[in-house]
């Protein structure tokens, strides 16, 4: 997709309306020395959960901090709710809730007490301020950590602790920056199920990572940037088949019963098939086709051949393979 | 039976809705820390414990000379809690802030730098003041156990307290900056801090007596306060946020309380007044000379909103080097104004004359980096880049001075014009005598002064470009928001990059 170009219309949730949430149009952010964003556009509508995929350096952050009003494109607009980040600020920010990708602590301060500056910093008063605390720290299970220093909390504590902080002022429009990055597998499990509560909210997410496979599972649309431009903007599942619609292979795993080798001589006489790696109890192969029928018949001759096959399955498609092979593509066009 | 609230909850109601969000939350932190609770039991126990052997010096009678000793402990024990323990902690008011990323989260609140910077040396002030009040009821038991002067002792409390809410200020604003650069500023404030201190604790009882001016101190301490804590905020500023120009405007307030307060004066004291501009001057140069124009229409509009008159106030308020040099040439303008006038009316003429063009030749010493520093754009550090420069020319000025060893000539009349940190050295130490062949030098000066103006004029063309692209922006903004459909945000034509 042409960078500079006008994005075309994202795939809508039942929830999005027709007039988007988000609008960034050609924008550019040039630091002294480095081109950072280099006239990028999309559209976010509301209720969606965006994901914003990059290498690190690709221009993921300075796009968000940009859209947090944290910083100024060098040209371009970006509005949120028909406000512009760069000339109603305040506006914006009324709007924006934002978690960066290293949370601050504060030393000598218990979790509460960092809820509650943060309430009252947001002009929260009184009653409406220690309801909104409690609301949040039960939402992010923060409750039993309430007396805990900040200084004690694990890097998930941490993390639901400033995603608690992010929704204080109950904000429409959420960006979090690599969110999910050095948290545990549980952590991360418990990240996943705040992402789909406030999704199912109605909040509009905007999440950046560079692990894709993360990002696969809670978003409704992908943004990939590189080099400060966007290369691809639509459904992951798009991504998928459209990387295998461009003569990638579909790898499957296979396990037997005996003689593992039997595969990958069985494998090297039938044609559309590669050996991609063996295994002590078989082997992964590449297969040209992914259409069912073809498959279904490859796995009849398979056994029709003698193979003790006890194990057969075709191997979801990694989003960081599209990804690569995308960026390929990109690079050769 | 009702159950009873969870602690966190009852520690909610600690701090009033009315208190600022920033000043609970520093109290919160700062009454935990290990400095704050350190320094004020040790200052208890120190209170306690000279009490109790100035009540034994007493009653055994006599003992003048060690009731004279444990009095000048009593005062360094204050001194460095309150000059040197409680400021330095600003030191880190928003280093912290800055390194831990929490500031960009306070950005995005309700909370302004203005507010933020106010508030965290409010609680600072906060906590001296706990401290200071603490003290209170030994100085009274003082009195009447150990035959002290109460109201010698609460003078010089109350102006140690002035100063050392003043350096808290003054840390705070440090406390952006590098390491090096704090421990910079603190050794310039800290060499004479200790020098004064000194001489307090050696000649106290001289210090009602013979004491400074009090009025123009105070005016310097408040000064002091105010322009740290807006240089504080100004360095915190987010990016629609022009903290440049409100210190700008306050620094020629101050500039015309100076110089109101030192004409107003009826002595010599007025000098003082006016001698406090310089610290401004030189804080006014390095920061506005040392700062980037801010790529941000907002912030021009509301000079463009004002039309002719608000972009020619632009000319010299508007963020960034450029205005910054008109900036500080109006500050010299006023500094040699106040400088001739004042000494117009306490000394002759002549001498009027001869210090408003010393005063001249400070304001381009001042400036001439601006000259230079665009030629080094790839330099990051720009407020070294400018400090770099004025210490070359000082060692210049210092070399000439050397070289020349009070030979008055043409060549060290023409060398020493040459330069404007030079030529005001020159005539600092040389004080105008006749054997001296001024005019060549002040011929060599205004030639000189006027060719760093042109090169500063020739650097900053693209500058003036980008800038006057940025009102064009804020013009159409401003017509954007004037129309029916003003929903809509304009769309910005691009400034030139440079």
């Amino acid at each position: 997709m042409d960078s500079t170009t006008t994005p075309p219309p994202l795939t809508s949730t039942s929830s999005t309306s027709a007039e988007p949430l988000v609008r960034v149009r050609d924008v550019h952010r040039l630091f002294p020395n480095v081109y950072a964003v280099k006239g990028i556009n999309f559209d976010i509508h509301r209720g969606q959960v965006v994901g914003f995929i990059g290498a690190n350096g690709a221009g993921k952050t300075t796009t968000m901090r940009m859209m947090a009003t944290l910083d100024v494109p060098t040209r371009g607009q970006i509005s949120i709710a028909n406000e512009d980040v760069v000339q109603r600020p305040a506006q914006v920010r009324r709007l924006v809730g934002w978690m960066p990708d290293n949370y601050g602590t504060y030393a000598n301060m218990t979790v509460f007490e960092y809820l509650d500056f943060f309430a009252r910093a947001y002009g929260l008063k009184g009653k409406d301020r220690a309801q909104r605390v409690q609301e949040v720290m039960d939402f992010a299970d923060l409750t039993p950590l309430a007396d805990r220093m900040m200084n004690a909390l694990s890097k998930g504590m941490g993390q639901r602790l400033c995603f608690g902080r992010m929704l204080l002022p109950d904000p429409e429009f959420l960006i979090l920056d690599e969110p999910a990055a050095g948290l545990d597998p549980k952590a991360r499990m418990e990240f996943k199920n705040l992402v789909r509560l406030l999704s199912q909210r109605g909040k509009t997410l905007f999440i950046s990572s560079h692990i894709l496979s993360e990002l696969g599972e809670m978003c409704d649309t992908m943004l990939f940037i590189d080099g400060g431009k966007i290369v691809y903007h639509g459904d992951a599942n798009e991504l998928r088949k459209g990387s295998a619609a461009n003569g990638t292979r579909m790898a499957i795993d296979i396990v037997v019963a005996d003689r593992p080798e039997a595969i990958s001589e069985w494998a090297s006489m039938n044609p559309g098939w590669t050996v991609v790696e063996t295994r002590r109890d078989g082997a992964r192969l590449a297969f040209e086709a992914d259409d069912p029928q073809s498959i279904a018949a490859a796995l009849r001759k398979m056994i029709g051949d003698g193979l003790s096959v006890i194990d057969f399955h075709r191997e979801e498609r990694r989003l960081e393979d599209a990804f690569v092979d995308m960026i390929k593509d990109k690079s050769k066009a | 039976m009702t159950a009873n609230p969870p602690s966190y909850a009852r520690s909610a109601a600690q701090f009033a809705d009315w208190l600022p969000p920033m000043l609970v939350k520093e109290l919160r932190q700062g009454l935990r820390t290990h400095m704050f609770v350190g320094a004020f039991v040790t200052l208890q126990l120190a209170m306690v414990s000279l009490l109790g052997f100035q009540l034994l010096a007493a009653r055994d009678g006599g003992v003048a000379n060690l009731q004279e000793d444990l009095d000048q402990y009593l005062w360094v024990a204050i001194i460095v809690t309150l000059l040197v323990l409680m400021p330095l902690r600003g030191l880190m008011a928003i280093s912290e802030e800055t390194k831990g990323g929490t500031i960009d989260l306070v950005q995005l609140t309700h909370l302004s730098s203005l507010k933020i910077v106010f508030h965290k040396w409010l609680a600072l002030i906060s906590q001296t003041m706990l401290l200071v009040i603490a003290m209170m009821p030994y100085l009274v038991l003082r009195y009447f156990f150990g035959g002290e002067d109460v109201w010698f002792n609460v003078l010089a409390l109350g102006w140690m307290t002035l100063i050392s809410i003043s350096l808290t200020a003054v840390c705070i604003a440090t406390s952006p900056a590098g390491m090096v650069g704090r421990l910079v500023v603190l050794g310039v404030i800290g060499f004479p801090g200790y020098i004064m201190a000194s001489e307090f604790v050696e000649n106290r009882d001289n210090f009602t007596s013979g004491g400074p001016p009090v009025l123009s101190v105070a005016y310097l301490l408040v000064a002091a306060i105010v322009i740290a804590l807006t240089l504080a905020s100004k360095q915190l500023s987010a990016p629609g946020e022009n903290g440049s120009t409100r210190f700008r405007v306050i620094a020629i307030f101050l500039m015309a309380g100076s110089i109101f307060g030192g004409l107003m004066s009826p002595d010599r004291e007025g000098i003082a007044w006016i001698m406090w501009m310089i610290p401004l001057l030189v804080v006014a140069g390095l920061e506005s000379l040392s700062e980037p124009a801010k790529e941000h229409p907002g912030i021009y509009v509301p000079f463009v909103r004002r039309g002719l008159l608000g972009r020619l106030a632009g000319r010299v308020l508007y963020p960034g080097w450029t205005s910054g040099v008109w900036f500080v040439l109006m500050l010299g303008l006023m500094f040699a104004e106040a400088n001739y006038f004042w000494y117009a009316r306490h000394l002759q003429l002549d001498n009027a004359a001869q210090f408003a063009i010393t005063a001249i030749q400070f304001t381009m010493a001042l400036v001439f980096p601006a000259a230079i520093m665009p030629l080094m754009p790839s330099f990051k550090h720009r407020h070294w880049l400018y400090v770099g420069i004025q210490v070359v020319c000082f060692l210049i000025a210092v070399g000439l001075m050397a070289a020349f060893n009070g030979r008055d000539s043409i060549t060290s009349a023409v060398l020493s014009g040459l330069l404007p940190m030079p030529a005001m050295v020159w005539e600092l130490s040389r004080g105008y005598h006749d054997s001296y062949p001024w005019p060549t030098h002040m011929t060599m000066a205004l030639c000189s002064d006027l060719v760093i103006l042109a090169l500063i004029i020739f650097h900053s063309r693209h500058e003036r470009r980008r800038i006057r692209a940025w009102e064009a922006q804020a013009s159409d903004l401003l017509n954007a928001h004037t129309t029916p459909d003003s929903s809509a945000a304009a769309t910005l034509t691009p400034a030139p990059e440079s």
